[in-house]
């Protein structure tokens, strides 16, 4: 402190020398500043509900708008009202009917925006053939999504005799108890309220613990490249039930293209779904593994085992 | 409280210009702390508002996408005689975008009635034959061909995709008495060969009139 104080700096109040007088400004000429500066109990208090009130609009506000915002196209609009937390949805596969035509897995390719190779796919179908010594060979050429050649292509299978044969859609089974949501390093990878196992595809870093986690091997990396579903390639990829459709009301792309009905979609209340459910009992697909998986079947799949 | 008012001392601002700033510094403060309760409240309490790294953000682009497939139903507003026609018949389970291929952007423009549009894509046989060639695993229940083993090249010529219903195959029109076999003249050395896809081992009359007999036709191709 070599320099000197300007006389309107604050005075030091650790000296113990009585304090010049001239230093000092008159009280009376501080105390508009005072006044200004100094927070009293009624401004303490509307600071306070200021607050609070911005809080509690703010809830009211975001009670008032809906959780997806609609700014899609007029044609296609979600419904303004769509909360994930006001639905559980039901996937019914019915092997007994399924034609293995592949137009399922060429209709989610070009609803999401798949890449082309057969390899990466979000759905795909096998063909289940018995022979007549109790062998089952599944085969499932490109994913089905060229359909499938009149005999099976699977090793071992070919001139045997076949006691039974039949087609099987799988997808991602969107599990209750998801072993891909458990093991993801990042937190990429979460569930909906409605049930439905997204991907974040900014926050996964393609390690792809959870496309081995998953029983079902319904996970896939999707290659860097212009054709991904997210816009971001090197990074887990599944079904996601087409979720940008059934938040517009519509259903999944592979349920709507299916020329016989062997996928169903929609809530457990939903005529069609309850009656299936009550009246057929359709069965998860390997329930030993414990995922609890929420696609159910019904047919000669869920029926031989 | 002697000892606040020392503090107060110490700290109290002396002139104008200290005043306001710290006046303005309290006010700066209390807004921005105000901003970051605002929008924390707003995340909490409106899980999918759009912020970069809030997971469940995620949940609203994967909603918002864009579809391809725009559903029967859309069809169906303005192609009403086809989809009827598809309702009553075999066909009813299937959608119109199995055959058509994905029209979403088609019913996004919606062209108004009689606006001259370029006509659907009419499917070729690949799309017939993706369900009815005759496949291990294919339910009993599903009609199906042997493609190599069929009449004609192309499936349309004879068949309605939207009722299944099949025009007849050409009826005998001459006498037939007196007459050496059919394969006389309609097989492969005859002067009005049939059409190559025919089974190989069905050239006795027998097999010819089966079809081709005045009034007669393949009665599984009808609409059944």
């Amino acid at each position: 402190m070599t320099e000197p104080l300007l006389p309107t700096d604050p005075v030091p109040t650790a000296t113990s020398e009585p304090v010049d007088p001239a230093l000092l400004v008159p009280l009376t000429e501080l105390a508009p500043a005072i006044h200004a500066a100094s927070v009293s109990r009624r401004a303490f208090l509307g600071f306070g509900l200021a607050i609070t009130g911005g809080l509690v609009g703010a809830a009211v506000l975001a009670k008032l708008t809906p959780v997806f915002a609609d700014d899609s196209p007029a044609a296609y609009p979600i419904g303004s009202s769509y909360d994930p937390a006001t639905k559980q949805w039901t996937f019914i596969v019915d092997t007994a009917s399924c034609i293995g035509c592949g137009m399922c897995v060429a209709a989610c390719k070009e609803e999401n925006n798949i890449p082309e190779e057969a390899a990466y796919t979000r759905t795909w179908v096998e063909r289940h053939v018995v022979t007549a010594d109790g062998t089952v060979y599944a085969d499932s050429p490109e994913a089905g999504i060229n359909g499938f050649p009149p005999d099976s292509t699977a090793p071992g299978a070919a001139g045997q005799p076949i006691e039974d044969s039949w087609f099987e859609p799988r997808l991602c089974m969107q599990c209750a108890n998801s072993p891909c949501t458990g093991v993801c390093p990042v937190g990429a990878t979460y569930k909906t309220p409605d049930g439905v196992i997204l991907v974040d595809a900014r926050r996964c870093i393609g390690c792809g613990y959870c496309v081995v986690a998953c029983p079902y091997g319904a996970r896939y990396l999707v290659p860097a490249g212009e054709t991904t579903p997210s816009g971001i390639g090197g990074v887990a990829d599944k079904c996601t039930w087409c979720y940008h459709r059934i938040s517009r009301g519509q259903k999944p792309a592979c349920v709507e293209i299916c020329p016989v009905g062997a996928r169903k979609f929609g809530e457990a209340t939903d005529p069609e779904i309850a009656t299936i459910l009550a009246e057929r009992a359709p069965k998860q697909l390997h329930p030993e593994y414990g995922t609890e998986p929420r696609v159910l079947y019904l047919g000669p799949s869920v029926d031989r085992a | 409280m002697r000892r606040a008012r020392d503090f107060w001392a110490t700290v109290r601002p002396r002139t104008r210009r200290g005043a306001i700033l710290a006046t303005a510094a309290i006010v700066v403060a209390a807004v921005a702390v105000s901003i970051g309760v605002l929008a924390g409240a707003a995340m909490a309490w409106t899980p999918y508002v759009t912020y970069d790294l809030d997971r469940t953000s995620n949940a609203r682009t994967w909603a918002t996408r864009q579809l391809d497939f725009a559903g029967s139903a859309a069809c169906a507003e303005c192609h009403k005689p086809q989809v009827a026609d598809v309702a009553a018949a075999p066909h009813k389970t299937v959608a119109c975008e199995s055959c058509h291929a994905a029209l979403g952007a088609h019913v996004a423009e919606r062209p108004a009635p009689g606006a001259r549009i370029l006509p659907l894509a009419v499917p070729g046989n690949a799309a017939c034959i993706a369900c009815h060639n005759d496949t291990t695993g294919r339910p009993a229940s599903l009609h199906t061909i042997d493609q190599w083993q069929h009449y004609k090249p192309v499936c349309l010529d004879c068949h309605d995709p939207h009722t299944t219903a099949a025009t007849r195959p050409p009826q005998v029109m001459h006498p037939l008495a007196n007459l050496p076999e059919c394969i006389t003249c309609h097989g492969p050395e005859g002067f009005k060969a049939r059409n190559i896809r025919h089974p190989d081992e069905a050239t006795d009359d027998v097999s010819c009139l089966e079809c081709h007999a005045k009034g007669r036709g393949p009665e599984q191709e009808t609409g059944q």
